[in-house]
């Protein structure tokens, strides 16, 4: 019988697709380098891009979409379910998606669209819910599309954050954001079950903070691209399996501490990755980066280290209190350029590059992404004040700009090791 | 319960006007208990010594005591018994301090001289003769009882009551800690004296160049002691002494306890009250099962916040018993902190606040009492800044106690805002002109002082609060749903503030490392929210830092925020220690220690 034509579309995305990231997982295997404990996080990334399966999780879990970093994943976790993170890197997707948004939409957004329109990924048709935290104007959006086969819940995010009264007006939004989260997994929350998920958030966010430690090691221990597939992996995954897995990775990284092992001999320039999502399979800035002989040992984007870099400070034990807490967290300390002032983001940027002895800063905008657009200047030049050269690098989701960006970012790293600086420390 | 909460909620809130009628209701009232509030008493005491009646009495032949003559105290009748043989003729003598002089006490005039009393009685024993094996001349024993009220125990070394041949010893005592000895009317200096305890032991001691009796403990001293002193060979004089002694438990504690039901029940109505406000506002609205206790830690406990609650309970239990335990050492040396200066007989060091509410009557005392306070309030504050409010207060135990129980009901706290904070600075500074002004329009602060209430309730001192007593159920209600309320209002240390740019310990901020989580701005009881705005200044201590370390606890970037003496950091923040606690090993079955990777270790 003659498949319809959205079976043979929807057929042709998922051989397309796969090929796409087996590709870029087959690269990311072959580099030098990979540690052993990295087995779990590309099995999932695996089992999401190539055997289009769902979560792993229990049996009658629930998932909840998210996107940003602005949902707070102790609610989800409180509730019963997991959270995955649904900011999408799907090349295939995002042509279809392309059709369907305007010409500059940003590609991260038409991805997800086209996911929509191809209804073919388990991933988003089994979640039971999806939060939207309202960050930019394409995520706003995004929401009707959404709507149109799922249960969508807005979250809008203030745009100043230090006047205490935004903070009330989040606070309420997150209260209003529990009776949706109820209503989709059919659980209810205790006392209890809220401080297990805020310890399952915890002791992840205590893990991811030694492996940070790890990746900022004066000789690198693993390379970047590894690095950003570990925090990919995050989104796919229920927390506690996570933290399990990455505390054999860090276990692994102390022992190469100990052996002294390293990936290269050679003095590599250090880098830090900062500006828009960098999505599996959509991972070329950073593969690049290592495979051009610099050292990306930090980020500072919404997939890597922003989205777990900052815990949740219980000041107030009551149930209020830790709701409070979680509109603090997840809105002051938050580096995201939707923000109408970029202090926090100049100040965050300033102290990892201090923290991480950061050499040059590789910022990557996809195209269409204004709210980091924006940014760059101000970022170039706070960057430039304390003397760290700034890369603008702008992709968008095809490999028909990989041979330019190549060439950028070599010119950029041979920059740095040639760079005054870099003769000093020799 | 929940439907009787429902048809009041129906009551109240069924229309605009039944909200309004309650509303003004509710308010009316207020004002009401507010306006009456002055002459509505809790409990009040008479501290004159007039108001005390001595009663003698004889002991049991058949229950020899250990002392053979004392004093005893029943409420406000002093006792005195004695098991000795007395003949009718010469019957006890009792003499009295008086506004006359030494008086003597017959069963006649003592009730027309009870208004006149000053609070040392004496009672005299007719002269024994007892005579002695191997010696020809009987020794002539001259024996007397002496007690002291409390009302002049704190007071400096007193000339002798009585200067009768028959009371030539007698015993004094010097702020509430030593024991003196006059002979004749004047210091018995160098000599040998010995002195019985009330446990039976009799030891020999020397008395110092002024009369005092060295070794002898506060303790022993409040259960009583007698010293004997033989002039000659045939004189001996024996003087027993016991002060009186203030009961911890006395009814004083009435108004205290009055007030403590008060604040529980105040709290429950509140929290009633809100429950209902929010069921009809609907925002922040959602109702949580408690479920069983959570075994998971939220926050760390440092080994600083031990050392504070450590500081804070040794401050609260010498500040307000310390005299009892100790004596006054330091009767005339004053620290700004909130305790309370009518107990001026039990705690260790004075507290600032009466002269400093009784301006007036400062600058009349003379320049050296002048000089003293002001050293007592400027190099402590120099030294410590506000970490004495944060460390040393009393009243600081009692809000952080009350923070505690709510922590541990987890109870929901008030929404804490700089609009809070706005309107709490209003009441600040209007405590600050009453606290500094009251005192010139011939009022008293201590009328309305809210922490008068505590420490000499606790240490037994028979007060009436007054209004006080109503401003401390606001302060502890508040203290309940916001931690440290008081110190936020507190019109003392407003004025310890103004020394923050020059005191030794100093609250230091990293710019570069700090993130702008706010966790410091959420943790501070005080509210200052420069602490986590300020991006340049390494010096983030400002007039209302308490140095209480709140924030260096919430802190999780290491070195962000410290505390400093002298430039010394003492404690700072550190984010290992911030996770550490949260993420504990958690125990798998079938776990062998270290290194197994299935453990959430280290």
């Amino acid at each position: 019988m003659q498949a319809s034509i959205n079976e043979r579309r929807q057929e042709r995305f998922v051989n397309k697709s796969a090929a796409v990231a087996s590709k870029y997982l087959r690269r990311m295997e072959e580099m030098s380098g990979l540690p052993d404990a990295m087995r779990p996080f590309l099995d999932v990334l695996k089992d999401i891009y190539i055997n289009f399966s769902d979560v792993k999780r229990p049996e009658g879990t629930k998932t909840i979409g998210t996107y940003c970093v602005m949902v707070p994943q102790e609610l989800i976790y409180a509730f019963g379910a997991v959270a995955v993170k649904l900011c999408s890197g799907n090349f295939t997707a995002f042509s279809i998606g392309d059709d369907i948004t305007p010409r500059d939409a940003c590609p991260l957004v038409k991805a997800i669209a086209g996911v929509g329109d191809i209804r073919k990924l388990p991933l988003y048709d089994n979640c039971s819910l999806m939060v939207v935290p309202i960050t930019c104007d394409c995520k706003k959006k995004l929401v009707s599309i959404l709507a149109e086969y799922t249960k969508v819940h807005i979250l809008p995010v203030p745009s100043q954050r230090q006047d205490d009264d935004v903070k009330e007006r989040y606070l309420e939004e997150l209260y209003a954001l529990l009776p949706a989260l109820e209503e989709a997994t059919g659980n209810k929350m205790t006392y209890e079950s809220l401080t297990r998920g805020v310890e399952a958030v915890g002791q992840a966010q205590h893990q991811f903070w030694r492996f940070m430690k790890f990746r900022r090691q004066p000789s690198p221990l693993m390379r970047g691209t590894h690095a950003m597939a570990v925090m990919n992996a995050l989104s796919y995954m229920p927390i506690d399996d996570w933290t399990d897995a990455l505390i054999a990775l860090n276990d692994e990284l102390d022992k190469r501490v100990s052996e002294g092992y390293r990936i290269t001999e050679r003095k590599l320039p250090r880098i830090m990755l900062t500006g828009s999502p960098v999505v599996f399979p959509n991972i070329k800035v950073p593969m690049l980066i290592d495979e051009m002989g610099g050292a990306l040992i930090a980020d500072e984007t919404c997939m890597g280290d922003r989205f777990m870099y900052d815990p949740l400070v219980v000041v107030d034990k009551s149930f209020d209190g830790i709701m409070r807490a979680m509109a603090n967290r997840y809105i002051r300390p938050c580096s995201c350029p939707t923000f109408c002032d970029a202090s926090t983001r100049i100040y965050r940027l300033k102290q990892m590059v201090k923290d991480n002895q950061v050499e040059g800063v590789v910022y990557h905008v996809l195209r269409g992404c204004f709210v980091y657009d924006f940014e760059y200047t101000i970022v170039e030049r706070e960057l430039n004040s304390i003397g760290v050269p700034v890369i603008r690098v702008e992709s968008d989701y095809n490999e028909e700009d990989i041979e330019q960006l190549r060439v950028r970012i070599e010119a950029f790293i041979e920059l740095l090791k040639f760079s005054p600086k870099a003769k000093e420390v020799k | 319960m929940r439907k009787i909460v429902d048809k009041i909620r129906q009551l109240i809130f069924k229309t605009t006007f039944s909200t309004i009628v309650f509303a003004v209701a509710a308010i009316s009232i207020a004002i009401a208990i507010a306006y009456f509030s002055d002459s509505v008493v809790f409990f009040e005491f008479d501290m004159t010594p007039s108001a005390y009646q001595v009663v003698t009495e004889r002991a049991d032949h058949q229950k020899p005591d250990h002392a053979p003559i004392s004093f005893a105290y029943q409420g406000n009748t002093i006792i005195l018994s004695t098991c000795y043989t007395i003949d009718e003729d010469t019957p006890i003598e009792l003499f009295a301090t008086s506004r006359f002089g030494a008086v003597r006490l017959s069963e006649e005039n003592m009730a027309d001289l009870s208004p006149y009393f000053l609070g040392s009685f004496i009672a005299v024993f007719p002269v024994q003769i007892v005579p002695i094996e191997g010696q020809t001349i009987p020794r002539r024993v001259s024996m007397s009882v002496k007690t002291d009220l409390r009302v002049i125990q704190s007071n400096a070394a007193q000339t002798p009551m009585l200067n009768d041949s028959r009371v030539m010893l007698e015993i004094g005592l010097s702020n509430a800690r030593r024991i003196f000895v006059y002979y004749g009317g004047i210091p018995l200096r160098n000599m040998n004296i010995y002195v019985h305890f009330s446990d039976g032991r009799t030891e020999s001691r020397v008395t110092d160049a002024y009369g005092y009796i060295p070794g002898v403990s506060i303790r022993e001293i409040r259960r009583g002691v007698s010293v004997e002193y033989s002039p000659n060979l045939i004189n001996t004089f024996i003087q027993s002494y016991m002060p009186q002694n203030a009961r911890v438990l006395s009814p004083a504690i009435m108004p205290l306890l009055i007030l403590t039901v008060m604040t529980v029940v105040t709290i429950a109505l509140c929290i009633i009250i809100r429950n209902i406000y929010e069921k009809r506002t609907q925002s922040t609205n959602y109702r949580i099962e408690k479920g069983r206790r959570s075994r998971v830690k939220l926050r760390g406990k440092p080994i600083f916040v031990m050392v504070r609650w450590c500081v804070m309970i040794v401050s609260f239990v010498t500040l307000v018993w310390g005299g009892r335990l100790f004596g006054v050492w330091f009767e005339e040396v004053t620290i700004p902190v909130f305790a309370c200066g009518r107990n001026n007989e039990e705690q260790l060091v004075g507290s600032v606040c009466y002269y400093m509410s009784s301006l007036n009557v400062l600058f009349t005392l003379p320049w050296q009492t002048i000089a003293l306070f002001f050293a007592g309030l400027i190099i402590p504050l120099i030294l410590f800044g506000r970490l004495l409010c944060g460390f040393v207060c009393p009243m600081g135990l009692v809000q952080d106690g009350l923070h505690v129980a709510r922590q541990s009901t987890r109870t929901k706290g008030i929404p804490l805002t700089e609009k809070l904070y706005g309107r709490l600075s209003l009441i600040k500074w209007t405590f600050v002109l009453l606290f500094l002004g009251m005192a010139f329009v011939s009022l008293d602060f201590c009328m309305i002082c809210p922490v008068g209430v505590f420490s000499p309730a606790l240490a037994g001192f028979k007060f009436s609060i007054f209004v006080g007593g109503f401003i401390a159920l606001f302060v502890l209600v508040g203290s309940f749903f916001k931690h440290r309320f008081f110190c936020v209002i507190c019109p003392l240390g407003l004025i310890m503030g103004l020394f923050h740019k020059i005191s030794l310990v100093r609250l230091k901020k990293d710019c570069t490392a700090c993130t702008e989580c706010g966790a410091c701005y959420e943790a501070c009881p005080m509210g200052i929210k420069s602490i986590y705005t300020e991006r340049e200044k390494s010096d983030v201590t400002t007039i209302n830092c308490i140095l209480c370390g709140e924030c260096v606890r919430h802190c999780p970037e290491t070195d962000a925020l410290a505390i400093t003496v002298c430039g010394k950091k003492i404690y700072n923040a550190n984010r290992e220690n911030f996770m550490k606690h949260i993420a504990k090993p958690k125990k798998h079955e079938n776990c062998n220690g270290g290194g197994c990777a299935g453990c959430k270790h280290q």
